[in-house]
């Protein structure tokens, strides 16, 4: 098996090539990463208990949830050891390819940080749908240009993550226009930075208040991620110029928030206005999510999508009630949770296996266990993407953007060279011609006056003096 | 059809002989997936629940012979790691 990886932008796959990790530009300081506290609930958590020979041998590629942004997601991110260490969080989105051995097909998961994705750095407030589910069409989206700062297209204004007023875009009603210079809403600014004191975040027990008001305003800042579109909109641009230029067989896309979630969470609208059609319109198999502590899976409809949605929250909490409860479970497609379970703990195998050695469509298998490794559902699907040319060809999604454009570029500037080199070459010569022409001239009456009009009839060349000569 | 440079037939070469090594040795490609997974704030930082399906995982993986683990956030629960992070300044995350 073998690994290349690359944080931004992505890189095609380099089959047949050693594999090197275009490392994340340069990190930034990584703050308490390396702190004895931070080291000892590193291996508390994580290093003393995924610590058997086979997991231990193998990379751990993570993202960031709410969780982690509540407390010190620079410090996770510096616990990445190089590209060899186990720990793999180099930046907060980052992706890698993997080979499917005995064929050419390629698999890139792209792991997203869907905190800053979404700008959800909350729960997502639960819509109550008055009809039930009711897809939108067309989806309305907002555009905003006052609270999120930037006027970005689509970047949900406080409104839409904060209050009913997804449940009013999702059931297709257009959401009444916001009124001008209204004041920002009570769950703004303050009330965040409120919610994660009094919550006793990491932050606010490791400083003390003195501190904490000295870095009040520069919390407020970064706490307050809907308010911070450069962070939106970097990683959807980073996303869109990672699935456009793959060249992978297969696209998996992981991040923390779900798109569909039949839990206390749900489904994030942001996801399922942007993500989900992104990903489908470029054959992508599966979103893996988390955030609600379920096991669920979310068939593909014809309505939506063809991308499977899964979640698999339930690594450390299986919570029975909330399995019971589903209170989200009406604002999925109907029909397409097939399978949901949070009686227990539990994980996930994915495999990919192809079925020959040569190119064929490999098929992806998703078996949900429980904590006694008891198999308890699996799905097969095939490919939604054709795979692409092993040797650097496109995909589906990209056969016109990158290379085409570098060879018109190519020709252009050839033609341009030609043209223009050859046009001005002629232009020198067209120019400098009836200089000379004048000169000799001059030279030879001056040489020879007085016989310039006999020199055609006697034939002499225009070098030699035959009149001189001859002394006629 | 843009296509760049066709790579020299020394390199398929390589290749092939590269897929022949790993067809012997992995058929196929298996990693595991979870998330929230990470603990809880106080003393021991885990849960029985989490313990369990860590080593059931672990069963799995290696019979399957997991190639890598990708876990889908939750890693510190429920507030993350100690100490305030660093105010975030890099454009590409």
């Amino acid at each position: 098996m073998t690994v290349h990886a690359a944080a931004t932008p992505a890189a095609r796959p380099r089959i047949g090539r050693p594999l090197t990790r275009s490392a994340a530009a340069p990190t930034l300081p990584v703050g308490t990463s390396n702190s004895p506290q931070t080291l000892a609930r590193q291996a508390a958590t994580w290093g003393d208990v995924y610590n058997g020979p086979a997991l231990s041998a193998v990379p751990w590629y993570t993202c960031g949830s709410f969780q982690d942004w509540s407390g010190n997601i620079t410090a996770e991110r510096g616990l990445t050891e190089g590209v060899s260490g186990r720990w793999q969080f180099p930046t907060l989105w980052h992706t890698f390819t993997v080979d499917v051995e005995p064929s050419y097909n390629t698999l890139q998961i792209i792991m997203v940080d869907t905190v800053t994705l979404t700008g959800l750095m909350r729960n997502n407030p639960l819509p109550t749908p008055p009809g039930g589910f009711q897809p939108p069409s067309p989806p309305v989206r907002q555009q905003s240009a006052g609270s999120d700062g930037g006027g970005q297209t689509g970047f949900y204004t406080d409104a839409d993550v904060h209050s009913d007023t997804g449940a009013s875009h999702w059931t297709g009603q257009a959401p009444a226009p916001a009124p001008a210079a209204t004041p920002p809403p009570a769950t703004s600014d303050a009330d965040i930075l409120a919610g994660f004191s009094s919550a006793g975040g990491a932050g606010a027990a490791a400083y003390g208040a003195g501190t904490r008001r000295r870095k009040a305003g520069r919390r407020l800042q970064d706490f307050n991620l809907r308010n911070n579109p450069p962070i939106s909109s970097a990683q959807w641009r980073w996303l869109t110029h990672v699935v456009n230029t793959s060249t992978a067989d297969w696209l998996i896309v992981v991040g923390n928030d779900p798109i569909w979630s039949a839990g206390e969470h749900g489904p994030t609208w942001r996801l399922v206005d942007d993500l989900l059609p992104l990903l489908d319109a470029h054959g992508a198999a599966l979103y893996i999510g988390g955030r609600d502590p379920l096991s669920q899976h979310f068939k593909p409809t014809a309505q939506f999508s063809n991308v499977d949605v899964i979640t698999v929250g339930n690594g450390a909490a299986g919570n029975a009630s909330m399995a019971a409860l589903l209170p989200s479970a009406a604002l999925n497609p109907p029909g397409s949770l097939a399978f949901v379970f949070g009686n227990d703990t539990g994980f996930v195998t994915i495999n990919l296996t192809p079925p020959g050695p040569e190119r064929p469509p490999s098929t992806l298998t998703v078996t949900f266990f429980d904590s006694q490794a008891t198999e308890l559902y699996s799905f097969s699907k095939q490919n939604n993407r054709t795979p692409p040319d092993p040797f650097g060809g496109h995909g589906v999604a990209t056969t016109a953007p990158v290379q085409l454009r570098h060879e018109k570029l190519w020709l252009l500037s050839g033609a341009a060279v030609f043209f223009l080199g050859g046009g001005g070459y002629f232009a020198y010569l067209a120019a400098s011609a009836p200089e000379e022409a004048p000169k000799r001239v001059r030279r030879s009456t001056k040489a020879r006056a007085g016989a310039g009009e006999l020199r055609p009839l006697l034939g002499g060349r225009r070098g030699e003096n035959t009149l001189d000569d001859t002394g006629l | 059809m843009g296509r760049g440079p066709r790579p020299p037939v020394w390199l398929a070469v390589l290749v092939s002989a590269r897929r022949a090594a790993a067809l012997i040795n992995s058929p196929g490609l298996t990693f595991g997936v979870l998330s929230n997974w990470g603990g809880q704030g106080t003393s021991p930082y885990t849960t029985p629940g989490q313990v369990a399906a860590a080593a059931a995982l672990e069963a799995v993986a290696a019979a399957t012979k997991a190639a890598f683990v990708v876990s889908a956030g939750g890693n510190f629960l429920p507030q993350g790691l100690p100490g305030a992070r660093q105010d975030w300044d890099h454009p590409r995350g």
